[in-house]
């Protein structure tokens, strides 16, 4: 896994290129801590890119730094034309305008001592955007969202979870964005609650047309909103590509790994991972994964594995890949 | 979408009971401090329309003389009226104390705040400034300043701002260091917010509620402390002020075994005053904290 | 329910006093674990899921009125004599709750914690609790055991500091052990090595667990029983089959549509909860499910359905008064 090359980066239109992205972070006593190294993707327009992957994979540090928070240590992300990183600091601004982001925790992502009219006008607030932007299309966003509009002179504390969830996206969106970045959007709702925000998402996708990249630990979750899938393990890319390819036909060790913790799977517990996840500040050699895959050998201890194509699209990091490949024409 | 909206499971619906109002959630000796302060505070900015004996009149009592109608505190060893002392008194301790909060708001407020959102070297400056602050001998700095400067009010408040600067700044850069983490912040960044936005949007509205808590409190430490410089004779040179006034009943022995009421009234509304607003400020912070804990 | 249960709550409710006024976290719950038995109680946040083992085991706060009573092994555990405490929690019923980090003591080493509570509730020597501390480790099948004692829990993974854990809690053979969320703060790949610990663990000292979840998924191979609770009350109780047979109750057949499974095709709608979890702030008078149920009608909105068993199961029973399944039909046919 943690592969290296860019053989999964498509021909043709991508709305996000990013290529060869390295997010480094300053560690205690001059240590440097690898939260992602050398990831290459690309999403394109109306796709929905899930990436999955333990905690401390890199998965919400490499959506972060599409939008430059922070800036990649070096890479590049391109989104339509321009080089985000290469942006300065107000051409960021304007343009990240297009890029939004909900998070984990609906309750830290909104202001408690703000109202919810206020929260969600932020954006048409600072960019000045009337007329056609004007009040009544905000409230007829949070009521696309599920949140009586009658309610928008409340305070975040007097809704639930699910309702700041909403409250959140709506925000999000009352910029018109093309991309939404989705950090775990349901993990920290209640489970009842889960579906209506999945399906509100899905919706509003469509109604909207956005490009999604759709961060979880949740399989069943990535499974259901994803047209592809990026498993990541300690800041690498493992494997990527069509997201019932991946599921159905699991090349990588860690893929398989991850697929048998899901609860009532049938793949088999020998699967399983064994070992500890190794510390990003001092990651294996060769491939991230040899410490705790059941079929390293050498080669894996030394050589970073490149790309290969497994299928019609489907990419997979690994030196001893765990299924047939597909017949390519 | 909005199918899934419901109103009736909605848990802001109508069949919910109302939120407890804030003033309810204050609390009953809230608003007996708040009352309180704001009688001192009343009385203080009424005194010179208010039928009061001219406090600096002698003899308007006997030496000492205890209370009686008409001269409700009572004589000190000059005749003059205590309870016409303690409310003249109360302007410059409330102004002392309010001027001296109020610069430390502002001075230490905005640079906690701005050290806590900004971190790298301004951080560490600040926070050295405040270490230094701290570790200087308050007295030592207020009767340095007081003595160079002037015993007027204005330098007398100035002095004890910079004392309030250290713990204020300490507490808001701390605060901010808290919500600059949160989501919220980082939402505003990418809807394009600058940083002066969200300073003022996103981090003061969450920053002043622990600190107007600070700031009763302040407040109060600096009326005892503007006591403190008067018994060491430091405080204001012209005009009268609790601290000259306690000190000045209380400095003879003999007097205050003969009418300890002259010491006695002032200290007592001194007392009053200082517990009603450290009361009201701790039940401000448990109340915000409480909210923000239900978030 | 059968009497010789181990653990036998009956008519179990707990309110709080707030300054906001009154939660009604827990109304109305009866439970029993026989010994050796594994029980999954299922529930969202605010089902009472925690609220109902934490009054068992004597943490609730005091503002806390408890009614209703706890019965373990002829003992009331409202009510315990003086002294018997002592020699209870930690001995008789153990807990192991959701996050690792915050049960362990971060300053002190793996086998501080460990020997600490054995030399207390047993007096055993220094000696013979160390002894009895790797034990222990390798009862919960942790590798190289002896340099794990002089570790401190940061230096350990959070799947290890779990299993730390558990050893503590099984440091005295507890008869029932309660795991509040054991997974719930770990990785999904760590998630199932921890379950099946507890499972063959179960099995190995033929001890009662309580497993409480919001994920059906997870008591789903692993309990013999589940109870599923919400808004503070019992919605279902049934073999473990049963639930996903037979599903009686409409809140727990809405909560299986609702989650995607990994055989759930790509792009598919899901079938979500409408609304919102229930306001705890009422006296209950109505099936708490009632505002997002579909089957509801005028009667659920008004009173309280009667716990009662299926046709087909004395040990199935379900509070709904338009249930599904086979406790569906008798109701037709009256």
């Amino acid at each position: 896994m943690v592969g290296i090359g860019n053989a999964m980066l498509r021909e043709g239109e991508a709305l996000i290129h990013v290529e060869d992205l390295v997010v480094e972070f300053p560690g205690p006593r001059g240590a440097v801590l690898h939260a992602v190294s050398d990831v290459s993707f690309d999403v394109r327009a109306g796709e929905t890119l899930g990436i999955v992957g333990e905690s401390g994979c890199g998965k919400s540090t490499t959506a972060k730094a599409v939008i430059q928070m922070p800036r990649p240590t070096s890479g590049q992300v391109l989104y339509r034309d321009s080089d985000l990183t290469k942006l300065d600091k107000d051409a960021l601004r304007a343009t990240r305008t297009d890029l939004q982001m909900i998070f984990q925790d609906p309750i830290s992502a909104l202001n408690p001592r703000r109202s919810i009219w206020d929260i969600i006008r932020e954006g048409v607030e600072i960019w000045g955007t009337h007329g056609e932007w004007g009040d009544a299309r905000i409230l007829e966003l949070i009521e696309s969202v599920g949140i009586d509009p009658q309610y928008k002179d409340r305070k975040p504390f007097q809704f639930s979870g699910g309702q700041c969830q909403r409250i959140s996206i709506a925000r999000a969106l009352a910029l018109d964005p093309h991309v939404l970045i989705c950090d775990e959007p349901v993990s920290a709702l209640d489970v009842s609650v889960q579906a209506q925000i999945l399906n509100l998402l899905d919706d509003l996708k469509k109604q909207h047309d956005l490009t999604m990249l759709f961060i979880s630990h949740d399989l069943a979750v990535v499974r259901n909103v994803s047209d592809r899938v990026m498993v990541m393990y300690l800041g690498r890319v493992a494997e990527v590509g069509d997201a019932d390819s991946i599921f159905d036909n699991p090349a990588h060790p860690y893929t398989q790994a991850l697929l048998a913790a899901v609860p009532g799977s049938d793949i088999a517990a020998d699967a399983s991972l064994s070992g500890e996840l190794p510390s990003p500040l001092d990651p294996p050699a060769g491939c991230r994964f040899n410490t705790r895959c059941p079929h390293a050998s050498d080669i894996c201890r030394t050589t970073v594995p490149e790309f290969e194509q497994f299928g019609p699209d489907h990419w997979v990091a690994c030196h001893h890949p765990q299924a047939t490949p597909v017949e390519l024409d | 979408m909005t199918e899934l909206w419901l109103p009736s499971a909605d848990p802001t619906a109508e069949d919910e009971k109302p939120p407890l109002a804030l003033w309810r959630r204050l609390g009953f000796g809230f608003w007996v401090s708040v009352g309180w302060v704001l009688l001192v505070i009343g009385l203080a900015l009424l005194a010179p329309i208010l039928p009061l004996e001219d406090p600096n009149a002698t003899g308007v009592g006997g030496r000492l003389e205890g209370p009686r109608p008409g001269l409700w505190f009572g004589a000190d060893s000059t005749g003059r009226d205590v309870f016409s002392l303690t409310i003249w008194g109360a302007r410059i301790s409330l102004v002392v104390g309010f001027i001296a909060i109020v610069v430390g708001l502002l001075v230490g407020g905005s640079i906690g705040i701005l050290a806590g959102y900004f971190r790298g070297l301004f951080d560490g400056v600040a926070s050295f400034a405040f270490a230094t602050l701290l570790s200087f001998p308050a007295l030592i700095l207020a009767i340095l300043i007081t003595t160079l400067l002037g015993r007027t009010v204005f330098w007398i408040s100035i002095s004890l701002g910079i004392l309030a600067i250290a713990p204020v700044g300490r507490l808001a850069r701390a605060q901010t260091l808290v919500f600059a983490e949160k989501e919220f912040v980082m939402a505003a960044r990418i809807l394009g917010a600058d940083d002066r936005r969200i300073l003022i949007r996103e981090i003061l509205p969450n920053v002043v509620v622990p600190m107007s808590a600070l700031a009763l409190l302040g407040m109060s430490i600096a009326i005892v402390a503007e006591g403190t410089l008067a018994f060491l004779g430091i405080s204001v040179a012209d005009g009268l002020s609790w601290g000259k006034q306690i000190f000045e009943a209380g400095s003879r022995a003999t007097d205050l075994q003969t009418g300890p009421h002259a010491a006695l009234f002032p200290i007592g509304v001194v007392f009053l005053t200082v517990l009603s607003l450290n009361f009201a400020g701790d039940r401000l912070r448990e109340v915000f904290d409480a909210k923000e804990l239900s978030l | 329910m059968m009497s010789d249960n181990l653990l036998e709550v009956d008519n179990l409710g707990v309110t709080f006093n707030t300054p906001e006024g009154k939660v009604y976290a827990v109304s109305g719950v009866s439970l029993g674990v026989s010994k050796g038995e594994a029980l999954g109680i299922v529930g969202e946040s605010g089902s009472g899921k925690s609220v109902t083992m934490k009054s068992i085991m004597g943490l609730l706060p005091r503002t806390a009125e408890i009614t209703g009573s706890a019965v373990f092994d002829g003992l009331d555990v409202f009510d315990l004599p003086k002294g018997r405490r002592k020699h209870f929690y930690g001995v008789d019923i153990a807990m192991v709750f959701q996050n690792p980090m915050t049960s362990l003591n971060p300053v002190k080493r793996i086998d501080a914690q460990l020997t600490e509570g054995m030399r207390y509730h047993d007096g055993l020597s220094h000696s013979a609790a160390k002894e009895h501390a790797l034990e222990l480790l390798d009862l919960v099948r942790i590798p190289d055991p002896v340099k794990r004692l002089r570790q401190y829990p940061h230096e350990l993974s959070g799947g290890m500091r779990q299993r730390v854990v558990i050893a503590m809690a099984l440091a005295n053979e507890p008869a029932l052990l309660i795991a509040d969320e054991p997974t719930t703060a770990l990785d999904v790949t760590v998630q199932r090595d921890i379950l099946d610990l507890l499972d063959d663990l179960r099995r190995e000292l033929d001890m009662a667990l309580i497993l409480i979840t919001h994920d059906l998924g997870v008591v789903r191979d692993r309990t013999d029983t589940i109870a599923v609770m919400y808004g503070g009350r019992l919605m279902e109780t049934a073999p473990t089959a049963a639930v996903f047979a037979d599903t009686a109750h409409p809140y727990t057949q809405a909560l299986q549509r609702s989650i995607p499974d990994m055989s759930t095709p790509r792009g598919t709608q899901l079938d979500p909860i409408p609304g919102s979890p229930p306001d705890l702030a009422f006296a209950p008078t109505a099936c708490p499910f009632a505002p997002r149920c579909t089957y509801a009608t005028d009667e659920c909105a008004s009173a309280i359905p009667p716990f009662k068993s299926t046709p087909s199961s004395a040990d199935h029973s379900y509070a709904c008064f338009h249930p599904c399944g086979s406790a569906a039909e008798p109701a037709a046919s009256v």
